[in-house]
C-alpha cells in the first residue's frame, strides 16, 4: 500500500513537483525498498528515452505551402472588393464582359426594330413582281436573286450572316403560305415562292387596292417615315433627269438636290408615298431598274426617293 | 485559457499585431520560426510524417485566418501549440475511423516495416536497450506513444519530447493543472510498461 501510494507519486517526484515533506518521505521509503527503487529507475529512464526522442526536420516545402495558402487567402480576401472597385487590376477583363454585355444588348435591340425592314424588303419584293411586266421571266428571277443577296449585304452590314438570312426569311408572305408546302426547307421554299411571286404568277393581286408600296413607305404603323432607293440604267442622264423633273411637277413632288458623278447621277426626291409606284412605272419606261434599297430615314408624311441614274451597260 | 504566468512580453506580439493588419510577411517569420516544433508535435501525436506534414500546414493557415481573434491572454505560442494539438487529435481520430485497424497495444506485438516485432527477452550480461540502434529505440518509443489514448498521449509528447511546462500545457489543453499531472503519470506508466513488454529489462 505504501509502495503504490509511492509510486502514484514518482512522475511528479522525477518533475520535482513533491512539496518538501513529500520529497522526504519518499525518498526514505526509497531507501528501504528495492521495488519501489527499481521503479522508480524504470520510469526515469522511460522518460529519458522519451525526452531524447530526436526533433524530426519538417518537409522543406512547408513554409512555402503554407505561405502560399494564406497569400491565396488574402487574395481571395480583397478580390471581392478590389473586384468591384478596381476592375483593372481583376484578373478577368470586366471590360470584356462590358464589351459582349453591349454587343448581345445591341443585338437585340436591332432585333426589335427588325420588323420594320422585314415590311420594307416584303414590299420590294411586290414592287419587283410589277416591273415582270417588263422584264423576261428568266432576267427576272437572276435579278431578284442578286437584289436579295445586295441588299442583304448592303443594309445589314453589322448583322452577322446568319441572322441576316434568318431576318429576310421571316417575311411574312400571306401569299407565299397559301401555296402548297414544297419538300425543300421552309426558308429555302419561301424564298422560292417569294421569287415566284414576283414573275407574276396566278393569285398576285399587285394593281388591286392601294399601291403596295405605300403603306410601308409611309411606315404609319411604325410611325417611322422611310425612304427607298432605286438605281435605273438609263441612255441619257439628261433625258431621264429631265422626265423626273416633269414627273414630280406632275405629281407634285419635290426634287431635293441633284447629285453629278462620273458614272452616275444620283437625284434625291420627296413624293407622298402612295405615288411612289407611279414613279417606279415610270422609272421603267426609262430604263431597267437595276436595284432597290431602303433607306431608314425620319421624313415628315412624306417618302423620300433617291433615284440613282447609272449607264445603261 | 488562464493569464500565462510569465510578466514578460510576449516576444511574437510585435508579429501578431501586424498579422492582425493582414501583413503576411510578419506570418512568415512566425511559420520559420515555429514550423519545426508545430510539426514536431504533430509529428509525434499522429505518428505520421506525412499527416503531420498536412496538419502543420492547416494549423499555420488555420492560426493566420484567425489570428485576429487572437487576445493575447496567453502567448502566442501557446495559442499557436494548441491549434495544431486539435487538429492532430481531430487527424488522428479521422485515420483511425478511416482504417479501424488495431494501433499499437499493450497486449499485441509491435507492428514495424519489418513484420510483427516480437519480444525480446532480457540477456543476464547485456541490457536488450544496449544493443539496439538509437533509431529502433525511438522506433518503441514512439510505437509505445502512439498506443496511448490521445488524452495521455498529448500530454506525454507536450511535456516529455516538447519539454512544456505544466501551466503551458494546461492553458494548451485547456485543462487543470492537476489533471496534467495525473495524466502525465499514468502515461509515464503507459509508456514504462510498454516499453518493459518489448525490450524486457529497461
Amino acid at each position: 500500500m505504501e509502495c503504490e501510494n509511492i509510486q502514484k507519486k514518482f512522475s511528479d517526484y522525477l518533475d520535482g513537483l513533491l512539496s518538501v515533506d513529500e520529497r522526504k518521505h519518499a525518498d526514505e521509503h526509497l531507501k528501504s525498498c528495492a521495488e519501489c527503487s527499481h521503479a522508480l529507475e524504470e520510469l526515469r529512464k522511460t522518460v529519458a528515452l522519451t525526452k531524447g526522442l530526436e526533433e524530426v526536420e519538417p518537409p522543406p516545402w512547408l513554409e512555402q505551402k503554407v505561405m502560399a495558402e494564406v497569400r491565396e487567402g488574402e487574395r481571395r480576401k480583397e478580390g471581392l472588393f478590389q473586384r468591384l472597385l478596381f476592375p483593372v487590376n481583376s484578373r478577368f477583363p470586366i471590360e470584356l464582359i462590358a464589351t459582349l454585355a453591349i454587343a448581345v444588348t445591341a443585338f437585340f435591340v436591332f432585333r426589335s426594330v427588325e420588323p420594320d425592314l422585314e415590311k420594307i424588303s416584303q414590299d420590294q419584293v411586290t414592287v419587283q413582281g410589277e416591273s415582270d411586266r417588263i422584264e423576261s421571266n428568266k432576267k427576272a428571277d437572276e435579278e431578284k436573286e442578286r437584289f436579295l443577296l445586295e441588299k442583304d449585304v448592303k443594309k445589314l452590314p453589322k448583322k452577322a450572316a446568319p441572322a441576316k438570312r434568318k431576318m429576310f426569311m421571316k417575311i411574312p408572305r400571306i401569299r407565299a403560305e397559301k401555296k402548297e408546302a414544297s419538300d425543300k426547307p421552309a426558308a429555302l421554299a419561301q424564298e422560292e415562292m417569294m421569287l415566284r411571286d414576283s414573275q407574276g404568277e396566278p393569285g398576285m393581286k399587285l394593281n388591286e387596292g392601294p399601291p403596295a408600296f405605300a403603306p410601308a413607305a409611309v411606315g404609319s404603323s411604325a410611325g417611322e417615315k422611310e425612304s427607298i432607293s432605286v438605281t435605273v440604267y438609263v441612255e441619257n442622264f439628261k433625258v431621264s433627269a429631265d422626265r423626273i423633273k416633269e414627273m414630280m411637277k406632275e405629281l407634285k413632288g419635290e426634287i431635293v438636290k441633284t447629285e453629278h458623278f462620273e458614272d452616275k447621277d444620283i437625284m434625291t426626291v420627296v413624293i407622298d408615298s402612295n405615288k411612289i409606284n407611279r414613279v417606279i412605272n415610270q422609272l421603267k419606261i426609262l430604263g431597267e431598274i437595276k436595284e432597290k434599297e431602303i433607306v431608314r430615314e425620319d421624313l415628315d408624311g412624306k417618302v423620300e426617293m433617291k433615284i440613282r441614274f447609272m449607264k445603261k451597260q | 485559457m488562464k493569464e500565462h504566468k510569465n510578466e514578460n512580453i510576449d516576444p511574437d506580439s510585435e508579429n501578431v499585431l501586424r498579422c492582425q493588419k493582414d501583413d503576411a510577411g510578419a506570418f512568415e517569420e512566425i511559420v520559420r520560426q515555429y514550423q519545426k516544433k508545430m510539426f514536431n508535435i504533430s509529428y509525434r501525436i499522429t505518428g505520421d510524417y506525412n499527416e503531420a506534414a498536412e496538419v502543420t500546414q492547416d494549423a499555420f493557415v488555420s492560426a493566420y485566418r484567425n489570428i485576429k481573434n487572437f487576445r493575447g491572454k496567453s502567448r502566442f505560442s501557446t495559442w499557436l501549440y494548441a491549434i495544431v494539438v486539435n487538429l492532430s487529435r481531430n487527424r488522428l481520430k479521422q485515420i483511425r475511423a478511416r482504417t479501424l485497424k488495431e494501433q499499437f497495444s499493450f497486449n499485441d506485438p509491435v507492428d514495424t516495416a519489418g513484420g510483427q516485432l516480437q519480444r525480446e527477452h532480457a540477456s543476464p550480461a547485456l541490457s536488450v536497450l544496449d544493443k539496439l540502434e538509437k533509431r529502433e529505440v525511438e522506433q518503441r518509443v514512439q510505437g509505445c506513444i502512439n498506443a496511448l489514448d490521445n488524452e495521455f498521449k498529448e500530454v506525454i509528447v507536450l511535456r516529455d519530447i516538447q519539454g512544456f511546462s505544466y501551466d503551458e500545457i494546461s492553458d494548451m489543453l485547456e485543462i487543470a493543472g492537476g489533471t496534467v499531472k495525473s495524466r502525465l503519470h499514468r502515461a509515464r506508466e503507459s509508456v514504462r510498461s510498454c516499453l518493459k513488454k518489448l525490450i524486457g529489462d529497461i
